[in-house]
């Protein structure tokens, strides 16, 4: 067994190196500014060895605490905000799309969970990604009565930007939404959701962080 | 050691791949060795696991984006319609819609047909993928691909048979004959249905009564082949209009020529020295109606010879010239639906040619079934209780309505030819003035020859309440200068009053303050790049109604109007008689396949590519339509 921790160290590293590399390439073939891509990459490297370090200081925990990093994005009236603004609570940071039916699905819960939780300190930040104008999300989620922030892009690509640090610190990698993030009051992110679930099992990972 | 060395470095490949790559490959495939003037078949490829949703290009849902595909190559002069496989229907729990999409590998497929003066060599076309693809429980964001496949021209004249789109043209949803064929038909019935009551049409009505009413005096002449003959007159000057443009277009490529037959209709409509004549001739009509002027035109048609053999020859002859002439009075309200059918008509191929003769066929005889019947039966309605009175005010009643008819018809050339003698509030004050005569006749204030006019109150009554109905808006337009055009009307009423009357002579003014490039394109194009904005196109004509809707009622709008703050505008007349305009309706033609109006492009002024186009009128989906095209520019501008 320690053989194999041996060799999974470097593996990891390798791993998350050529991560970030197909990342960039397939960065790309995505629509990011292209300004963008080359400050992701360097980031997603840099997070990386970040990452590996962590994951050695945490070798013996079961979920190594990963950071969450900080983004800049707009909330639907234009004003920019960034992850300090929900320093100090139980954030779960969501990324979804006003295309994607596996999101608008989760949406229900997430009221609830934002209803009854809020005051207990859960704020629920719902990053919408390629979903055109503030107005139209706004439409959008006055359509489906969100009643928890929603952000988005500020006048580029932010929201996928922020989408991308996300997925590659945390090693989910990836482009498919809806994706999840439990992020504790010390701003660690403790758990990673890759699809939609349903309400409960959000319930019960986060109740122990309240 | 070894094995779990192998089996970890697999294992972290693996999941590194699944995670990284979108789960569609997507591979563009051609014809690779043709000649110039010939089709190539493009086949599009979409590789993915059979979990992955790919949504339907053309049913388009409230929820997940449609794929689109985009071809494009200097070396191609048109393009086919991409056709893609039956999609799956099923509803989607997250949106709440039925959703159309394609499961697992998906072919589409396409054709575009080369210019025909390529030297040969290598050439290629770039093929743009734009989807998203969804799972039960995940969904990739859009992105774009584009893929290139290259193309070797040899060579060679180009073989007949492979010199024609059979993708193209199919505008309409399904990508079977029969669908399309469907489609025609309900375009041409609907239309011919449509038409029985537009108001070009019964000015004619009482002296079709009066001529079939004289001819079936005349026990000689067989009335059901007069009726036929009639028949005939009308929906034969319909058909042969469809088959004169497909002659006319038959071969031409010259998309300019063929855009100016499609344009017939129109030309008719529009026509300075055709309305004028027209103007006059409904005015005699009034004034015949009114009992002014005493010809007798049923006479005349059958005057000559009394002998009871002539007679019958003449009246055959004049029920098919009156059926020809009711056909070319109408024209100018049938005009939009026998529009559409020209521009089949105009593609120049035998597709071209059989689909607009059919729709010209069902469109004429629908057309003039009603009217076969009434000249069928004339003497039945003479037969009516108290006929004489009843004709009497009927006569004068349509004689007013021909009057109305009269102005719309001459304001036509008197802005055409710059006179500015019937402008919109004059138009609006004749129009109302007319009403208030005829109230005045129905309340018995005044009559004509003295008839006896004191009977059949309660049809007075009626006909008093409808014409103050109409009055109404009309009055509302007219009292909200400068522009006289009053915004709470109900869409339907604003319509028809701007079928009716002028657009409001300082229209283009107006526009230009407010920032449009009004029959400016390349001003427009040139500030579009300067600003980098998206750039839009208003496709538009003077005496197209649905524009001056879509202009005053939706374009003012708050959200409407903050959209076009992140464009640039541009406003073009295809309609106008100077030739910018035929420019512009060339350029519609050639670029978007359309000759109606109004139509709507976004488009990106770096390489004056479409974002977005709409079928024309929009008034509902107008804002949605504007956004999707920002955006579509903002994500094509990342790049």
């Amino acid at each position: 067994m320690r053989c194999n921790n041996i060799f999974l160290i470097p593996l990891l590293f390798f791993y998350a190196l050529s991560c970030g590399n197909s990342a960039e390439t397939n960065q790309e073939k995505i629509r990011t500014a292209k300004k963008n891509s080359k400050p992701i990459t360097v980031s997603s490297q840099k997070n990386s060895s970040k990452k590996n370090k962590a994951s050695k200081k945490n070798q013996n925990s079961a979920f190594p605490k990963i950071k969450a990093p900080d983004f800049n994005l707009a909330d639907l009236d234009g004003n920019i905000l960034n992850f300090s603004a929900y320093e100090g609570q139980v954030v779960m940071l969501t990324f979804w799309g006003t295309w994607c039916g596996p999101c608008v699905k989760e949406i229900p819960d997430f009221i609830e969970l934002y209803d009854k939780y809020n005051k207990e300190g859960l704020e629920i930040v719902g990053i919408a990604i390629q979903s055109g104008s503030p107005e139209n999300i706004k439409l959008f989620s006055e359509h489906y009565k969100i009643n928890y922030p929603i952000l988005t892009d500020i006048n580029g690509n932010e929201s996928y930007k922020a989408f991308s640090d996300y997925g590659t610190i945390s090693g989910v990698g990836m482009r498919a939404v809806p994706t999840t993030f439990l992020i504790d009051r010390d701003g660690y992110i403790v758990k990673t959701y890759r699809g939609a679930r349903p309400g409960n099992v959000f319930l019960k990972d986060l109740k122990p962080y309240l | 050691m070894f094995r779990y060395l192998v089996i970890y470095t697999f294992f972290y490949a693996c999941t590194c791949f699944a995670q990284i790559v979108n789960p569609v490959t997507i591979d563009v495939t051609s014809d690779s060795l043709v000649r110039a003037g010939e089709v190539v078949n493009i086949e599009i490829s979409a590789k993915m696991e059979k979990q992955w949703k790919i949504y339907s290009i053309y049913k388009i849902v409230d929820g997940p984006l449609p794929t689109e595909i985009n071809i494009k190559g200097d070396i191609i002069s048109e393009i086919g319609k991409v056709i893609e496989p039956e999609p799956i229907e099923e509803y989607d729990p997250g949106f709440d819609v039925t959703s159309f999409y394609h499961k697992g590998n998906t072919l589409f497929s396409s054709q575009v047909l080369l210019k025909d003066d390529l030297p040969p060599g290598n050439y290629e076309i770039s093929v743009m993928t734009y989807y998203q693809v969804c799972n039960e429980r995940l969904c990739y964001p859009p992105v774009e691909k584009n893929n290139v496949v290259k193309v070797k021209v040899e060579p060679g004249e180009p073989r007949i048979e492979k010199t024609t789109l059979t993708s193209l043209k199919k505008n309409h949803n399904g990508e079977n004959g029969l669908s399309s064929f469907l489609n025609l038909i309900i375009i041409a019935v609907g239309g011919a249905i449509l038409s029985w009551v537009m108001p070009c049409v019964y000015p004619m009505i009482p002296i079709i009564i009066s001529f079939f009413g004289k001819v079936s005096e005349d026990k000689n002449i067989g009335r059901s082949s007069v009726a036929a003959l009639y028949g005939l007159g009308i929906a034969g000057t319909f058909i042969f209009i469809g088959l004169l443009v497909s002659f006319l277009s038959w071969g031409v490529e010259d998309a300019a020529v063929q855009t100016g037959y499609a344009n017939i209709g129109n030309f008719i409509a529009t026509n300075a020295w055709l309305n004028l004549a027209l103007g006059v001739l409904f005015i005699f009509f009034a004034l015949w109606m009114f009992g002014i002027i005493n010809v007798n035109v049923t006479g005349a048609l059958l005057s000559k010879t009394d002998q009871a053999g002539q007679n019958a020859k003449n009246a055959y002859l004049g029920s098919f010239i009156l059926g020809v002439a009711f056909a070319i009075t109408s024209f100018s309200c049938t005009v939009p639906v026998v529009g559409m059918l020209l521009v089949v008509a105009a593609s120049g191929t035998a597709t071209g040619l059989f689909t607009s003769l059919l729709g010209m066929t069902i469109y004429g005889v629908v057309f003039a079934f009603p009217f076969v019947i009434l000249s069928l039966f004339p003497s039945s309605l003479e037969k009516l209780p108290r006929s004489g009175i009843w004709m009497e005010k009927a006569k004068v009643v349509f004689g007013f309505i021909e009057l109305a008819a009269a102005v719309k018809f001459l304001w036509v050339p008197d802005i055409e030819w710059g006179i500015g003698l019937l402008p919109r509030s004059v138009v609006l004050s004749l129009f109302l003035l007319i009403g208030l005569c005829l109230i005045a006749y129905l309340s018995n204030l005044f009559s004509f020859q003295g008839s006896d006019v004191n009977d059949q109150k309660s049809i007075s009554y009626i006909g008093i309440g409808v014409t103050l109905v109409v009055l109404a808006p009309l009055a509302l337009s007219l009292f909200s200068g400068p522009t006289y055009h009053y915004s709470g009307l109900p869409r339907f009423a604003d319509e028809l009053i701007e079928a009716m009357v002028p657009p409001p002579p300082t229209e283009d003014e107006i526009a230009i303050k407010e920032g449009w490039y009004v029959d400016d394109y390349d001003g427009a194009l040139e500030q579009a790049k300067k600003q980098g904005k998206p750039l839009f196109i208003d496709f538009t004509g003077i005496y197209c109604a649905n524009c001056r809707v879509m202009e005053r009622r939706i374009f003012p709008l708050e959200n409407i109007k903050n959209h076009f703050d992140n464009m640039v505008l541009t406003r073009l007349y295809v309609d106008k008689k100077d030739s910018l305009s035929s420019v512009y309706a060339q350029m519609q033609f050639e670029r978007y396949k359309t000759a109606t109006q109004p139509y709507y492009v976004v488009l990106d002024p770096s390489n004056e590519s479409t974002l977005v186009d709409t079928g024309g009128y929009i008034p509902n989906g107008f804002d949605k339509f504007l956004s999707r095209g920002l955006e579509k520019f903002n994500i094509k501008n990342m790049d």
